[in-house]
């Protein structure tokens, strides 16, 4: 694995909340362009890991590098810039419900720029409200520019959180069980718009998922937790059913 | 039906637990205690209606010949009302966040401005009024400041109430991707919060049209000083003017913030 292409790195990672040791030891690597699906059972430690991979939570012990930076020796201003470099999309898609959909997406430029103009669309500059339009378009929503985010559907809402994960140009999407709130047909779209568009955009994509299914359609590498251990990290390509089967015993 | 698992019912309400009847007594007790201490008689109500029936038949008809300078004190009366409860609600907005278990930049700031809002809204309104027409003097500026500190009271709990309610769902996506506090507050907590901010300041609004008619009776300006001397002349039917005139300002008040938040509503 080249050094250059690491985007995240997880080394010895553990957590413990009082004497519940929930991640243990935990280690891999993601490169670059990579889909990655991570599996396990409720209560193995997943959402965890996700929280600690972006230094959202603080790990026990181990270590954190996104880029090459090394999320625990970060001050908290850097690690909040650091963390610019990762889109998040989550469960429930976390828009603000009284403000426009545009103006949602914008937001995600926050990570980089806190000028007040990009607090509200209306005063935003020409350039990012267009980019978070044509943002908008990607997902296929272009026609509900002018529409408050609580006026959407569960799937739409869900699209306009990735538009507004790009808007932040990210090198990796951590997403955490992305069509978990979502009815069949539109968490298979959502998850495939959400594929499609980092494989095009060559954004490294981890999502959590319980969905069998569209770990092995959307990913190209599966990693596995039970009981706070990894114990599957395989390309999407050799994994077998009875594998992932010992995961729901 | 599995008997067994009867023992691991949570228990029922117990009324005879030993500990809890003597408070139950106490309360029974303080409560009789309050309707014969406050001498509430029905005969002597039924013995008043004559007195009653003659108040009300000086009340009527109202002598409208006033009525000018009732309506410049009506129209005073909402104004040291507004301007009151504006500044109020402008004093009120960054107390409110530090006043927030989830906005505030830490605890020592937090207790501080819990602190100034309970004793703003526990003293109540005539007692400030009073506290201000002896500092300031007789007159609006008494009634204003009255009205403001009691918004402070008001919205600075509502306000720190309803940030503390905001779903922190967006607040955690803003957090992630590193957005700095102000951004959060701006883009997450005040947007989701406006609904409440809106209604807490229309409610603030109307009571202080009903505050602020009572202040002028202890000489903060506005209608409270006619009433006041229209009844300690016993001109009971300029008196009815005056109240009528009340009456129809508090309504207009509450109809409109009524529609005006019923607008806000719809939005969202």
């Amino acid at each position: 694995m080249s050094k250059d292409n690491l985007v995240l790195n997880v080394s010895n990672l553990s957590k413990s909340f009082g004497d519940t040791e929930v991640l243990k030891g935990v280690s891999f690597s993601v490169e670059k362009g990579e889909a990655i699906a991570l599996l396990g059972h409720n209560g193995s430690g997943k959402s965890t890991l996700f929280n600690c991979m972006a230094y959202l939570l603080e790990p026990t012990s181990g270590f954190i590098r996104v880029s090459e930076l090394d999320f625990s020796k970060l001050s908290k201003k850097a690690l909040r810039n650091a963390r610019s470099k990762i889109g998040f999309i989550f469960q429930k898609h976390n828009l603000v419900n009284r403000l426009g959909v545009l103006s949602n997406i914008i937001h995600g430029k926050l990570s980089t720029d806190p000028s007040p103009r990009l607090w509200f669309q209306k005063f935003a500059p020409s350039a990012l409200r267009l980019k978070a339009l044509n943002l908008l378009e990607k997902v296929g929503l272009a026609h509900i520019a002018g529409k408050l985010a609580g006026q959407l559907s569960g799937g739409q809402s869900q699209r306009v959180a990735i538009a507004r994960a790009l808007m932040q140009e990210p090198e990796l999407i951590l997403a955490d069980e992305p069509t978990a709130s979502l009815d069949p047909q539109a968490g298979t779209e959502v998850m495939e718009l959400l594929y499609k568009l980092a494989q095009d955009e060559g954004i490294t994509l981890v999502f959590v998922t319980h969905n069998v299914e569209h770990a092995l359609k959307y990913s190209n590498r599966i990693l596995a937790l039970k009981a706070g251990e990894l114990v599957i990290d395989k390309s999407t390509k050799e994994i077998t059913k009875e594998e992932i089967d010992t995961l729901y015993e | 039906m599995n008997n067994s698992n009867f023992s691991k019912l949570p228990p029922r309400f117990n009324f005879s637990k030993s500990y809890y009847v003597p408070i139950y007594l106490v309360i029974i007790y303080f409560v009789v205690k309050s309707f014969s201490q406050v001498e509430l008689s029905f005969s002597s109500i039924i013995n008043s209606l004559p007195e009653m029936k003659q108040f009300f038949q000086e009340l009527f008809p109202p002598d409208f010949s006033r009525i000018d300078s009732v309506i410049s004190s009506l129209i005073l009366t909402f104004q040291i009302a507004l301007v009151g409860t504006i500044l109020g609600i402008f004093i009120s907005f960054p107390i409110s966040i530090f006043a927030s278990r989830t906005q505030s930049p830490n605890k020592f700031l937090y207790f501080l401005a819990r602190a100034v809002v309970s004793l703003f809204r526990t003293v109540p309104d005539l007692i400030w009024a009073i506290f201000f027409v002896v500092t300031v003097g007789l007159g609006p500026i008494a009634g204003v400041l009255t009205i403001m500190v009691d918004t402070i009271g008001f919205c600075g709990r509502f306000f720190a109430e309803a940030f503390e309610e905001v779903d922190p769902g967006p607040v955690k996506a803003l957090n992630a991707i590193g957005a700095g506090k102000l951004s959060t507050l701006m883009c997450a907590v005040i947007p989701s919060a406006l609904p409440s901010l809106v209604n807490s300041s229309l409610f603030s609004l109307e009571k202080a049209v009903r505050s602020s008619v009572v202040l002028g009776l202890v000489g903060a300006g506005g209608i409270g000083v006619e009433l006041k001397t229209a009844m300690d002349m016993f001109r009971f039917d300029e008196a009815a003017t005056i109240i009528l005139a009340i009456f129809i300002l508090v309504l207009i008040v509450e109809r409109v913030s009524s529609w005006v938040r019923g607008k806000i509503m719809e939005v969202g």
